[in-house]
C-alpha cells in the first residue's frame, strides 16, 4: 500500500511552499493523519489543479509560447493523473476529499483569483510565474520528502518517472519566464 | 533485375533506434546513412514527439509505448525537438550510403 507518512509530508511540504510562496506567511498547522484514499485524492487534486489552470490560459494567453506550454501541462498531467488513478486502483484506493485536498484547492482558487484581472503580457508573466513556483514546489517535495522515504517499489517506480516530467517543466516554465520578462 | 541491380548498389539499410525516456533522446546524436531507417519509441509516461526542426519531419504525437520513423533522405546535420518538451533536443548525422 501507499506509504502514508510519505505522502502526507508530500502534501504538507507543497501545501505549505505553495501557500508561503503565494501569500508571504506560513503555512496553517498540518491537518491530521490522512487516509490512503485521502492521500490518493492529493495527488489528482494537485494535479487536476494544473490541469485547471493551464485550461484557463489558454482562454486568456495570446502568446502562442505561452499558449503551447498550457498545453504541454494539460496533455502531461492528464497522462500522469491517468496513472495514478490505474495505480490507485490497482492497490484499491478510492480516491476522498479531504482537508489537504481542500487548502490546495483553496490555494488553487486564489492564484486564478491573483490571475483573473489580468490581460496580455501581465497576465502571461503572473502565469508563468505560478508555474515556475508551483513546479518547484512539486519538485523538491519528491526529491526531498517522497522518492527517499517512500517504500511501495510499484510507487517508487512512479515517481521516479514522473520527476523528469517535472523538471522539463519547471525548465520549460523558467525559459518562458525568462523570454517574457519583467515588463519594467 | 534492374531493381535488384540498383538495391544492391544501394547497399544495406539500416535501422536505428532512439528511445524517450526521462524527457530525453537516448542517444541524443546519431549517425546514420542516407536511406536508414530511424525509429523513435517513446518509453514516457507523458506524450513526446520526434520533429525535425526544419519541419522536415514529425512524428506526431506518441504516447507511451508508441513509435514513430523516418527514412534519412540527404546528407547532413538534421535537429530535432519535442514540440510538446522545447527543453528536449537531439540530433541526425546523416552520411553518404
Amino acid at each position: 500500500m501507499f506509504n502514508r507518512f510519505a505522502i502526507l509530508a508530500l502534501s504538507f511540504t507543497l501545501a505549505a511552499t505553495l501557500h508561503a510562496q503565494t501569500t508571504g506567511t506560513p503555512a496553517p498547522a498540518p491537518a491530521p493523519d490522512l487516509s490512503d484514499p485521502e492521500v490518493a485524492h492529493v495527488a489528482v487534486t494537485a494535479d487536476n489543479i494544473d490541469i485547471d489552470l493551464a485550461k484557463f490560459a489558454q482562454t486568456r494567453t495570446h502568446n502562442a509560447e505561452v499558449k503551447q506550454f498550457a498545453a504541454t501541462m494539460i496533455t502531461d498531467h492528464t497522462a500522469v493523473n491517468a496513472q495514478a488513478s490505474a495505480l490507485a486502483t490497482k492497490l484499491g484506493v478510492t480516491p476522498a476529499d479531504n482537508a489537504v485536498s481542500q487548502s490546495l484547492q483553496s490555494g488553487a482558487t486564489r492564484a486564478r483569483k491573483d490571475l483573473d484581472p489580468l490581460r496580455g503580457a501581465a497576465f502571461d508573466r503572473a502565469y508563468i510565474a505560478r508555474e515556475v513556483a508551483y513546479h518547484q514546489a512539486v519538485l523538491d517535495a519528491i526529491d526531498k520528502v517522497l522518492i527517499p522515504t517512500t517504500e511501495n517499489a510499484e510507487l517508487k517506480k512512479l515517481l521516479e518517472d514522473v520527476r523528469p516530467a517535472v523538471a522539463t517543466h519547471l525548465e520549460h516554465a523558467k525559459a518562458l519566464k525568462t523570454r517574457l520578462g519583467t515588463g519594467t | 533485375m534492374i531493381g535488384l541491380v540498383i538495391l544492391l548498389l544501394a547497399g544495406p539499410r539500416h535501422t536505428h533506434t532512439v528511445e524517450i525516456r526521462g524527457l530525453a533522446f537516448h542517444p541524443a546524436v546519431l549517425t546514420v546513412a542516407v536511406g536508414d531507417t530511424v525509429v523513435w519509441i517513446n518509453r514516457d509516461i507523458v506524450p513526446h514527439t520526434a520533429t525535425g526542426t526544419r519541419r522536415k519531419w514529425d512524428s506526431g504525437q506518441l504516447q507511451q509505448g508508441d513509435s514513430g520513423r523516418y527514412v534519412a533522405s540527404r546528407t547532413g546535420r538534421a535537429p530535432y525537438t519535442c514540440t510538446l518538451h522545447p527543453t528536449m533536443t537531439g540530433m541526425l548525422i546523416i552520411g553518404r550510403e
